[in-house]
């Protein structure tokens, strides 16, 4: 009689495999039922993508990491509150991210310092590319960075200042020395104008 | 509410602040009124939505330290294990929503004895599980302080004889203060280390203890002075049997 052993790991590797198969919006329903291995799918798919925005935004490895940890185990306790008509999985996922680290940014109001230590580390932990999905993924961002650096510098600027360095309208409007409604009218002109460049070069978020 | 369609509103130049998450709390909430029954805002939100949403996935790209992927996993694993052996009427391990882990400590407790009526939280469990390669203990710690919110809860996660703690809910340190982590090994003492930390506005902090946990029996935590202490100057808040 063949050995039990061999049969149940070609069943386990055929689950894996169809587990693998699953879109995120899937896996997303099996993480709200308690499935740690559709979780562990999720954050192979989006871990890279998540520690990158918190360390854009944070500017330190540990920050990052405390801020990444923190979304994912978010996701995995709230993952039922995910809604797909809102969305994609991945932008729900840097959402968390980007609203917590914007928040522990603000709680440690050390924008002046922040930036110091960890410089040059995206450069030495660049990410490879494992799939065609990250080589397309990493093209799309590319054309978006360029983008964002073609707008008019004062539309970028207070768009990065919000977005990136979480200062409010009113903080960046004080930084600047105009008024709130010149930087709120920057913002929407910029964003705009991104959207509609994005459109003519056929990139999504 | 009925949803009104200008062509213009004065709110246009909001909506970018708001994509942004640029507007200050009260401001953003008046627009989050005024965005309800506003058509004009809400397809502008939606436009506006997907160049924010391409700022995110436009940064560049760097690798997530796998250390910060074995964290994420044990701790996911271990509250699986728990929801598993919870049963299927168990809620979700999330802490604030209808009593979420208080609603399983009676159902998994394994032991524990409250501290004078000190403690709120009781040791609920150690589950080891079995992965591949990474075996991972969940050891839910005592918290042993009064005035602490009654969900409070710490978790020690022992993978690979390393140490995570992780507490929820729990009260920042008092001004000044820094929680800070001690080992209690076959002596009285506990010893110092290097493990300062604090919790964010929802109450939630993690920490990994330094070194090898092997020879030590507990874990504690007290709040020093900013900078740590060598010796404690109050009296533990947590209180983590590793041998649970």
């Amino acid at each position: 009689m063949p050995s039990l052993m061999p049969r149940l790991a070609r069943l386990n590797n055929l689950a894996e495999g169809r587990m693998r198969g699953l879109a995120d919006e899937e896996l997303m329903v099996r993480v709200a039922r308690g499935d740690a291995d559709a979780f562990d799918l999720i954050y192979e798919r989006h871990a890279d993508a998540a520690f990158s925005l918190a360390y854009r935004i944070s500017g330190s490895r540990a920050a990052a990491e405390e801020v990444a940890q923190d979304a994912f185990l978010a996701l995995w306790r709230n993952g039922a509150r995910y809604e797909q008509s809102r969305g994609s999985v991945r932008n729900w996922i840097l959402g968390i991210v980007h609203n917590r680290a914007i928040d522990a940014l603000r709680r440690a109001v050390r924008h002046e310092s922040r930036r110091a230590g960890d410089e040059g580390l995206a450069e030495r932990l660049m990410a490879p590319d494992r799939t065609d999905e990250e080589v397309s993924r990493r093209q799309e961002a590319g054309t978006i960075r360029t983008l964002l650096d073609d707008l008019p510098t004062d539309q970028r600027r207070v768009i990065e200042l919000a977005y990136f360095a979480g200062f409010t309208h009113t903080e960046i409007a004080e930084m600047l020395e105009i008024p709130v409604g010149t930087v709120k009218g920057r913002m929407r002109l910029g964003l705009d104008k991104l959207r509609l460049r994005m459109e003519i070069s056929g990139v999504t978020a | 509410m009925s949803v009104s369609g200008p062509r213009y509103c004065g709110n246009a130049d909001t909506a970018g602040a708001y994509v942004l998450g640029a507007l200050p709390e009260d401001e953003a909430y008046e627009f989050e009124l005024h965005l309800a029954g506003c058509a004009r805002c809400q397809r502008d939100i939606h436009h506006l939505s997907g160049a924010a949403d391409a700022l995110a996935s436009a940064v560049p790209m760097v690798s997530a330290p796998p250390e910060l992927g074995d964290r994420v996993r044990a701790i996911v694993r271990a509250e699986a294990e728990l929801l598993q052996a919870a049963g299927p009427a168990a809620d979700r391990p999330e802490r604030k929503a209808r009593g979420g882990w208080r609603s399983l400590r009676p159902r998994i407790a394994v032991g524990g004895t409250l501290a004078a009526g000190l403690a709120c939280g009781l040791v609920i469990g150690a589950v080891t599980l079995g992965g591949s390669s990474v075996s991972t203990r969940a050891i839910s710690a005592q918290v042993l302080q009064p005035g602490v919110a009654h969900d409070a809860s710490a978790t020690l996660s022992i993978t690979g004889g390393r140490g995570t703690l992780e507490v929820s809910n729990f009260p920042s340190p008092p001004a000044g203060r820094v929680y800070e982590v001690w080992e209690l090994g076959s002596g009285k003492a506990p010893r110092p280390t290097n493990a300062l930390f604090s919790v964010n506005s929802r109450g939630s902090g993690t920490v990994a203890v330094p070194g090898s946990l092997h020879g030590v029996r507990e874990v504690l935590v007290t709040a020093e002075p900013l900078g740590g202490s060598l010796v404690p100057t109050r009296s533990p808040i947590i209180a983590a049997n590793t041998q649970a």
